[in-house]
């Protein structure tokens, strides 16, 4: 009996032993799992489809919506130009620099708060506008296109009541102890101002450290009001623009530059048929759409009916605001796609947002280094049509633009309005003009308000 | 299978996985570190081909330095109010992301971005600075405000007590996160931007150190920079407004320069100015 009692006691402690071994070793297996995870994602040299970011993705440890977040708003709503005035004096931002952009990630936050704490919109005169634009403390951003204020609201993160109406550009101002914000309705034109729960310390927060830069709104100045609206930010552009080179894109089968196209409106080599019309067409055909490249450069998506478009993903949009963002970012998506097949350099700023019936229409316009390409009839855009939740045409006549190292005499700002033939009934804007030798230069360009409509 | 016999192979086999999982990661620390080394080095001499000397030591290799997330916490901000203002707080949303309670013992308005202003009436008056310093710590723990890590400065100004909160990220400053909180006749009030805590790392991340210093000069030369030596450079954070009231911490290096001080975003790779 003794006898089996020692060799069963070393028995029992060996197995307890194992088992603690076992369970110290899983621990040990798992610590250095999520070390090398931890250190992959902290150095952020992992790839994306990274085993541990996975992981750490399915922990929800990755918070996923973050760089979503921080765009804050899609490309197409960044203002062309801006100023901001505070105890410095006036600071401007012109067409052409980047500026303007650093000034709308400084006004951003303010932005948000006025436009969705503002309360009832009022109709104002001119003269009460012009009196707010020589309040001491201001903020003023003007947009290429028309931006429709519930998307602004939208790519703000809140909502606004004027959701209805367009601007192209918007004011802050410090008055009374609080901030008001002030827009011009397109297309009537029409001067609008509201009070908002805003705190004037975040715009003085926000124009604080700008000094006075030679840049003026029109209406200081008797002569240049004759001919601009009185809240244009008149300077001159920055030196040193240089000339572009247009040439039509090539698009061979098999090219990056296919394959983004492909891409771009969910084809591939499963779904869609490829064949060469008789003028040198690239048709790919799908069972519901179709997808032409003409040998100009021309590039056209049509559905035949809603199931063969692009889904514009709307989730749980309880707003028109909300299903004009989502069919706005759907087409931003279908627009950067043809632009960035295209190649060369240039993005896509929003031009117009036109409500229709079961649907939207959606133009962009093309911009190099934050000037748009073309004007009038030779304006490079990309036409998108939304039907029932998906898109259902899309329409870019486009080229390759690419920056060269040549650079133009334009006229300086003041000179230009004085030539434009305007009378404060449009607004005068940079634009990449094409000339006799095919080269498109930086020019002047009259933008009448009926033109824009 | 005898179940003893199984735990023995187990016990190897785990043996081994956790050999090969230690060894790929020191092999990895140690080629990342290796690699960066030889890539800083390079960078500083590219730089001062570029005439902009980087003295010794200024530039460190990189820690751990992601970009966080952190959402707003509505539920905490009105538990806090009723903390410190009472049950009977009359709560309004202004829209926008402003929020505001109002009590007979004051007000607090709460703002995107981690703005907070906060006053309450009837409040012990503090008898010294580090007294100051200690009740301002006591205030935002009861109204579970306090931010981890903080470092309490208080100063004594015009019969009034100062006590500024210095907020940290990962033990590195949050350059733009100013908070006071003032005493001054019988009350208190509570001003400035709050980091909430809930955060989460981002799938973002901080440029390397040669990386960052590359675009650091070569970002101060388009801005016409007059910068022809970094004396240090010193990691933090910057808070950033994120659409919705979440904010984002984006790593920053604080630039010492001869021609002054500059603020670089090491996500975006371009010269920010930090309020």
């Amino acid at each position: 009996m003794q006898k089996i009692k020692l060799t069963k006691k070393p028995a029992h402690l060996r197995e307890a032993a194992k088992t603690a071994l076992l369970v110290l070793l899983i621990a040990t297996a798992l610590l250095l799992f999520y070390a090398s995870w931890l250190y992959g994602v902290r150095s952020g040299d992992m790839p994306e489809d990274n085993v541990f970011v996975s992981f750490g993705r399915y922990l929800g440890l990755i918070d996923e919506r973050a760089e979503e977040l921080s765009q804050g708003a899609s490309a197409s709503a960044l203002p062309v130009d801006a100023a901001l005035a505070g105890e410095g004096g006036l600071y401007g931002a012109p067409q052409g620099s980047e500026e303007a952009q650093a000034i709308y990630e400084r006004v951003r936050p303010v932005l948000a708060e006025a436009l969705g704490s503002a309360g009832e919109f009022r109709r104002v005169t001119d003269s009460q506008f012009a009196a707010a634009l020589k309040a001491e403390t201001a903020a003023y951003l003007e947009y290429e296109g028309e931006i429709p204020i519930g998307l602004l609201a939208q790519w703000l993160g809140v909502s606004c009541e004027a959701e209805s109406r367009a601007l192209h550009g918007v004011l802050l101002t410090v008055e009374e102890g609080g901030v008001r914000i002030y827009f011009r309705s397109v297309p009537d034109g029409a001067l609008y101002c509201a009070d908002t729960a805003a705190g004037e310390k975040t715009l003085l927060d926000a124009v604080a450290g700008y000094t006075a830069n030679g840049a003026h709104f029109a209406f200081a100045d008797e002569e240049i009001a004759r001919y601009l609206p009185q809240e244009s930010i008149v300077m001159d552009p920055p030196h040193g623009i240089c000339d572009l080179r247009a040439s039509v894109p090539e698009f061979t089968a098999g090219s990056e530059a296919m394959k983004t196209l492909l891409e771009t409106v969910e084809y591939n080599a499963y779904t869609a048929r490829k064949y060469e019309d008789l003028d040198g067409t690239l048709v790919y055909v799908s069972e519901y759409s179709t997808l032409r490249i003409e040998q100009g450069g021309r590039i056209t998506f049509s559905a035949k009916e809603a199931r063969g478009g692009l889904a514009v993903r709307e989730g749980e949009a309880a707003s028109d605001s909300e299903r004009m963002s989502a069919v706005v970012e759907r087409a931003r998506q279908v627009a950067e796609g043809f632009v960035s097949a295209v190649g060369g350099e240039g993005g896509v700023y929003l031009q117009r947002v036109s409500p229709v019936e079961d649907g939207y229409d959606v133009i962009f316009g093309v911009a190099v280094r934050e000037i748009p390409v073309g004007a009038g009839g030779t304006s490079a855009e990309i036409l998108i049509r939304v039907r029932s939740g998906v898109v259902t045409y899309a329409d870019y006549s486009g080229l390759r633009y690419e920056v060269t190292e040549e650079q133009s005499f334009f006229l300086g700002h003041k000179q230009a309005a004085a030539a434009s033939g305007l009378h404060g009934d449009g607004r005068l804007r940079l634009r990449y003009v094409p000339g006799e030798d095919g080269i498109y230069h930086p020019a002047w360009f009259a933008v009448r308000d009926s033109a824009a409509r | 299978m005898e179940w003893s016999r199984v735990k023995t192979i187990l016990i190897l086999a785990l043996l081994g996985v956790n050999l090969l999982l230690l060894g790929n990661l020191m092999n990895t620390i140690w080629h990342d570190r290796r690699i960066e080394r030889q890539a800083l080095a390079d960078a500083v001499a590219i730089c001062e081909k570029q005439g902009v000397s980087v003295s010794e030591g200024a530039v460190g290799l990189s820690t751990s330095y992601p970009v966080y997330a952190e959402e707003r916490d509505y539920t905490k901000e009105e538990a806090a109010a009723r903390t410190i203002l009472g049950e009977k707080v009359v709560r309004t949303a202004a829209g926008g992301g402003i929020v505001t309670y109002v009590s007979d013992t004051g007000s607090a308005s709460f703002r995107n971005g981690g703005y907070v202003e906060l006053r309450c009436t009837n409040t012990a008056m503090p008898e010294s600075a580090h007294d100051a310093a200690r009740a301002a710590g006591a205030l935002l723990r009861r109204a579970r405000l306090a931010p981890e890590d903080a470092v309490y400065t208080a100063r004594e100004e015009a019969g009034a007590y100062i006590v500024e909160v210095a907020q940290r990220m990962d033990k590195k400053p949050v350059y733009n996160m100013a908070l006071t909180v003032t005493f001054s006749d019988g009350s208190a009030q509570v001003d400035g931007r709050l980091m909430a805590g809930g955060l989460k790392v981002t799938a973002d991340h901080a440029k390397a150190p040669y990386e960052a210093l590359l675009a650091f000069v070569s970002e101060a030369k388009k801005a016409e920079s007059e910068a022809k030596r970094i004396i240090r450079v010193e990691q933090g954070y910057f808070a950033s407004i994120a659409t919705g009231g979440s904010v984002l911490y984006v790593p920053l290096w604080r630039v010492e320069t001869d021609a002054g001080v500059y603020y670089f975003d090491l996500v975006k790779g371009q010269l920010v100015t930090v309020e």
